[in-house]
């Protein structure tokens, strides 16, 4: 089916594809000897480990359960629990926790019981989320769009080198047709639209056989352009819509999911099979044999790399995720996580960025391919002289982190790492500030309850109320011997 | 004559403009009660009196009268000195005492006797107990404020460091 | 892997192809052809004076560099300082007192940008703020423009430039640019000169190096755009601010009094303007309708200027009032926030 553009979406530049092995039948990765799952994320807890060491586990068996909509995470092959402990992981902060699997014989397959009938919390317990890269859990965009105006089936991998995509697009592609069908009755969107680049040709030709003379699904064949795959930017250019600064695409009643995450879905909630394994790509001039592995998550990058045909000694740089979006590991220990869509092993050959941070010449690149309409030179300069509120004010937070202006800055200013770095900052200091909020809720609500009382009493205890609160000097030697004792304890 | 009159417009324009300064500077003078409002939003509310004052509110209301210092804060460390540097253009200068690292209160449960001393010291209410029962802290409302400790009778209230948040790294 | 990982973690871990040095050399490439046009025109003098201004620079960038810090000096290697050299000598008159080009120099590499904190942070332009100042300490010298009929050899050239660099010897040998003998003839009364077209555009009037052929430098501009250095806001906006105001008096004006704007098209102070002057990326605004404005009132200040000012010439003035209103422009012309 024909589409008409509504608008291209601001910014943006036009990247070399480099899809080395886009073409070449996906492969199967071996069963790797041990698995692991990241319980946290930048150290802070996202799931309760439901598991004990030594603990046997059948393929698909919950391990973990997520705290808040995280979904659930679940043994990719039967196998002991061998540890619950830190490991190198693929975020910011240098260790996780995880949980890590020595895989063995076990062929059983987990019955999960199909008690539950509301389609996100099944998606939750199946361990659904997103697969295009922030791994957002499905469940809560599925509840949070109700039954949208629009569904978007996003296609469009629009980073240089990644390929799974439209590897599954290729492959699976009468599944894929299966699945939205499957899904459009249950969350009856008004309209279903499947886009993708047209520079993927394999991909577009079997879509659009697995597609035949069906209507209710219109297919979007996109010119190729970075950061087209953005959720806001492809709603940008499919709808002409802007989602407002500050909320998601389920503002405007539109659910966007990754075509790998349709597919999990499907699976999810015909079939209650939990998501294990993920179609990732294996690039870069670091491996001899790129293309596209079934992988199950948590297998290490080594595995999968080594699968390949991995170069040690030419590689300079492994990242997870793509060239512009994904991040670099420093360590080969790191598992592929849900939202793991490629291994990359880049060598010198793959213009690698050393961000040597020259002045700034203001010649306003950054300005021109930035998707969000921002401006990082002022932004990085007000972010060097520490003034976050200023930033915050131009910005920082509609930051989508694509990565464009980086890539085209002639001085190799670390654009994305400062904003990246600034928008952490931001939101611990919202954190610590809805904190102190909240605690000074609760001293009103004490001093409200104390007040009650007292009326009550008619101000028999209201010195004693006083002398508790005051501090008299014996009382905070008390103190400091607590205080004392916790630190060696610390220390030991 | 010339520069007389020159004298007497220029001394006119100042006089005007002085007069003009001083009517703005009472006109829109700050309100005390809204900067201790201000301030008050800035400090941490642990409530926890290490400032020497016997809550944030107390402190802020110092700051403004001019008591205390701007660096008394121990919870809210650099950053709230920061902060209030900012709002009050004052100049920064390092907390007074170093913060510690974030703690909880824990209390040995099976030592408790229930005298329900703690809850009534505990200014976020994050004790919970009847008389003569185990008491036990809500880990996530406790401020490490410590100021629970010196009423129990048995010494079960102990400190405990939670797991440090993860900083960025300035790249 | 074994080997040391590049220590980044955040950011494309791949880079696009342009950088900084590059980016200066292609503007240099892209002003060549006109300043080889120049040495063919005014002869050794227009090379002497180049290399001058280069030279002296080049040195007193390193020095400014090694007396902030030990580690800077390797900035006075990124191209930069050339650019901004080549640029001022192209717009100073070719045949001059040495001290000319060393003083311009200075003032351009170490006031104008050093002083300001180095590359980026300089406010104004560094070559057009250092012939303002030479316009205003020795306009005699400025003014004193080589008639490319009598270029001089090699050794009465370095004659000329280092010994006897008096203004009385430069009378026999310079004349007025088209633009000014038009100029003075209307302010005097004479009767007005009538400018050769053909002569202006391909270039064999007299004028500053930069001055000497619009069409070369027209090509070189056109370089620039088509391989994506410069962006059309600057000069598009530039050639319009003159255009428009050299119209609308041509066609209102009383017959004869001001010059068609087909003049100002093929001058080559127009064309070094537009494609050069105005699109020094650290001294214009970085978003794209504050650019056009930029721009735009420059075009139209360097037109009206000579026209109804004191000076002969206005792009310099013009490039050095507008470069103070850069910030007020970017929070004027800031553009919407996506979603807000
Ligand atoms: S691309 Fe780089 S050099 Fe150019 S304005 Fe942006 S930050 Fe500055
Ligand atoms: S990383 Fe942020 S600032 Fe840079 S281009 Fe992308 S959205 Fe704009
Ligand atoms: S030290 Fe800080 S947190 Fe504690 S009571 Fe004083 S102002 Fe509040
Ligand atoms: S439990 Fe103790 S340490 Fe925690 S907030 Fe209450 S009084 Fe302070
Ligand atoms: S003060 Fe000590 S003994 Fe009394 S209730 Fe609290 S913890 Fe228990």
């Amino acid at each position: 089916m024909m589409f008409g553009l509504a608008k291209k979406f601001d910014g943006g530049l036009k990247l070399p594809p480099n899809k080395h092995g886009a073409e070449a039948p996906s492969r199967i990765l071996p069963i790797p000897e041990s698995l692991t799952y990241y319980l946290t994320k930048n150290i802070k807890e996202t799931h309760q480990c439901i598991v004990n060491i030594g603990e046997t586990v059948l393929f698909g068996q919950s391990i973990a359960r997520g705290l808040g909509h995280q979904p659930d995470i679940h043994a990719a092959y039967g196998g002991v629990i061998e540890a619950i402990g830190s490991k190198a992981g693929p975020y910011d902060a240098p260790e996780e926790q995880a949980v890590i699997i020595r895989t063995s014989e076990y062929k059983n397959v987990y019955k999960h019981d199909d008690k539950i009938k509301n389609k996100s919390d099944l998606l939750k317990s199946m361990g659904v989320a997103g697969m295009g890269g922030a791994a957002f859990p499905t469940g809560e965009k599925v509840q949070a769009a109700g039954a949208p105006r629009v569904w978007l089936i996003n296609g469009v991998e629009c980073e240089p080198m990644l390929s799974c995509d439209q590897c599954l697009m290729r492959e699976q592609a009468d599944k894929l047709v299966q699945a939205i069908r499957y899904l459009a009755a249950e969350i009856m969107p008004g309209r279903v639209i499947l886009a993708l680049e047209s520079d993927k040709a394999d991909a577009v030709s079997a879509m659009r056989l697995a597609l035949g003379d069906v209507t209710d699904i219109e297919l979007a064949c996109l010119p190729p352009r970075y950061p087209q795959g953005g959720e806001k930017q492809l709603i940008q250019t499919l709808l002409g819509l802007e989602v407002p600064s500050g909320t998601h695409a389920a503002h405007l009643g539109i659910l966007v999911l990754n075509v790998a995450t349709v597919m999990a879905a499907f699976d999810a909630l015909a079939y209650h099979l939990p998501l294990t394994h993920r179609l990732v790509t294996v690039a870069g001039q670091g491996v001899s044999a790129p293309g596209n592995v079934w992988v199950p998550i948590g297998a290490a990058l080594k595995d999968v790399l080594d699968f390949c045909g991995y170069d040690g000694a030419a590689t300079l740089r492994v990242t997870v995720g793509g060239p512009m979006m994904g991040r670099a590991v420093n360590s080969l220990d790191v598992a592929v996580t849900k939202g793991t869509s490629a291994i990359l092993a880049l060598t010198a050959a793959d213009e690698l960025a050393v961000y040597s941070a020259q002045p700034c010449i203001r010649c306003g690149v950054c300005t021109e391919v930035c998707p969000a309409r921002l401006q990082p030179e002022d932004m990085y300069f007000n972010i060097r002289a520490g003034r976050l509120n200023r930033t915050r004010e131009t910005g920082l937070m509609d930051c989508i982190a694509c990565g464009a202006c980086a890539y085209v800055c002639p001085s190799e200013i670390p654009l994305v790492a400062s904003f990246l770095y600034a928008q952490q900052i931001c939101r611990i200091e919202d954190e610590q500030k809805a904190r102190a909020a909240y605690i000074g809720d609760l001293v009103k609500a004490r001093d409200a309850r104390l007040a009650a009382r007292r009326s009550v009493r008619m101000g028999k205890s209201a010195s004693r109320e006083a002398a508790a609160r005051t501090v008299d000097p014996a009382a905070m030697e008390k103190v400091d011997a607590a205080r004392e004792k916790a630190r060696s304890k610390i220390d030991k | 004559m010339e520069m007389i009159s020159a004298l007497i417009v220029m001394g006119a324009l100042c006089l005007s403009g002085g007069l003009a300064l001083a009517w703005a500077a009472r006109k829109f003078a700050g309100n005390e009660n809204a900067l201790v409002v201000q301030i008050e939003e800035l400090l941490p509310q642990t409530q926890c009196a290490q400032c020497g004052y016997p809550g944030c509110k107390p402190y802020a209301e110092a700051i403004v009268a001019g008591e205390a210092d701007i660096n008394q804060c121990q919870p809210g460390g650099e950053r709230v000195v920061k902060a209030l540097g900012q709002l009050l253009g004052a100049d920064y200068r390092p907390p007074a005492k170093v913060a510690e690292k974030p703690m909880v209160a824990f209390i040995r449960e099976a030592e408790c006797i229930g005298c329900t001393l703690c809850i009534k010291a505990c200014p976020v209410d994050c004790i919970i107990g009847a008389p003569k029962q185990m008491h036990t802290v809500i880990t996530a409302d406790c401020t490490g404020c410590t100021l629970c400790i010196p009423p129990c009778p048995v010494n079960c209230i102990d400190m405990e460091m939670l797991p440090p948040r993860w900083q960025p790294e300035r790249p | 892997m074994e080997k040391e990982l590049k220590p980044i973690k955040q950011g494309p871990a791949v880079h696009g192809k342009s950088q900084l040095q590059l980016l200066m050399l292609k503007v240099v490439l892209a002003l060549s052809p006109a300043l080889i046009w120049a040495f063919y025109v005014f002869g050794w003098a227009a090379f002497i004076a180049l290399m001058l201004t280069c030279v002296s620079g080049f040195v007193f960038e390193w020095v400014a560099l090694r007396l902030r810090s030990r580690g800077r000096t390797r900035q006075a290697y990124d191209g930069s300082g050339l650019l901004s050299c080549i640029l001022l000598a192209m717009s100073l008159p070719p045949m001059g007192p040495w001290w000319l080009y060393v003083l311009g120099s200075f003032v351009s590499i170490v006031i104008t940008k050093q002083l300001f904190g180095g590359l980026g942070q300089n406010v104004f332009n560094p070559a057009m703020s250092a012939r303002v100042f030479l316009l205003l300490s020795c306009p005699a010298y400025m003014t004193a423009w080589l008639d490319p009929d009598k270029k001089a050899g090699l050794v009465d050239t370095l004659r000329y430039m280092f010994i006897d660099w008096h203004r009385e010897s430069y009378d026999a040998l310079t004349t007025a640019t088209t633009l000014d003998a038009w100029r003075n003839a209307k302010l005097t009364g004479l009767p007005l000169p009538q400018p050769e077209l053909t002569d202006m555009f391909v270039g064999s009037t007299a004028g500053s190096m930069g001055e000497v052929s619009a069409m070369l430098l027209l090509l070189g501009g056109m370089y620039l755009l088509f391989s994506g250095i410069i962006r059309w806001h600057l000069p598009a906006g530039f050639l319009a601010g003159v255009m428009l105001p050299a119209t609308l008096f041509w066609l209102l004006g009383p017959e004869g009094t001001h010059l068609s704007p087909l003049v100002y098209l093929v001058a080559g102070s127009t064309m070094m303007g537009a494609f050069f002057i105005v699109t020094d990326p650290v001294t214009a605004p970085v978003t794209p309708h504050a650019r056009f404005v930029f721009a735009f009132l420059i075009g139209a200040l360097s037109y009206l200027i000579p026209a109804y000012g004191l000076y002969p010439v206005g792009l310099s003035f013009a490039v050095l009032l507008m470069n103070s209103t850069v910030p007020l422009l970017e929070r004027l012309f800031r553009p919407r926030i996506f979603g807000r």
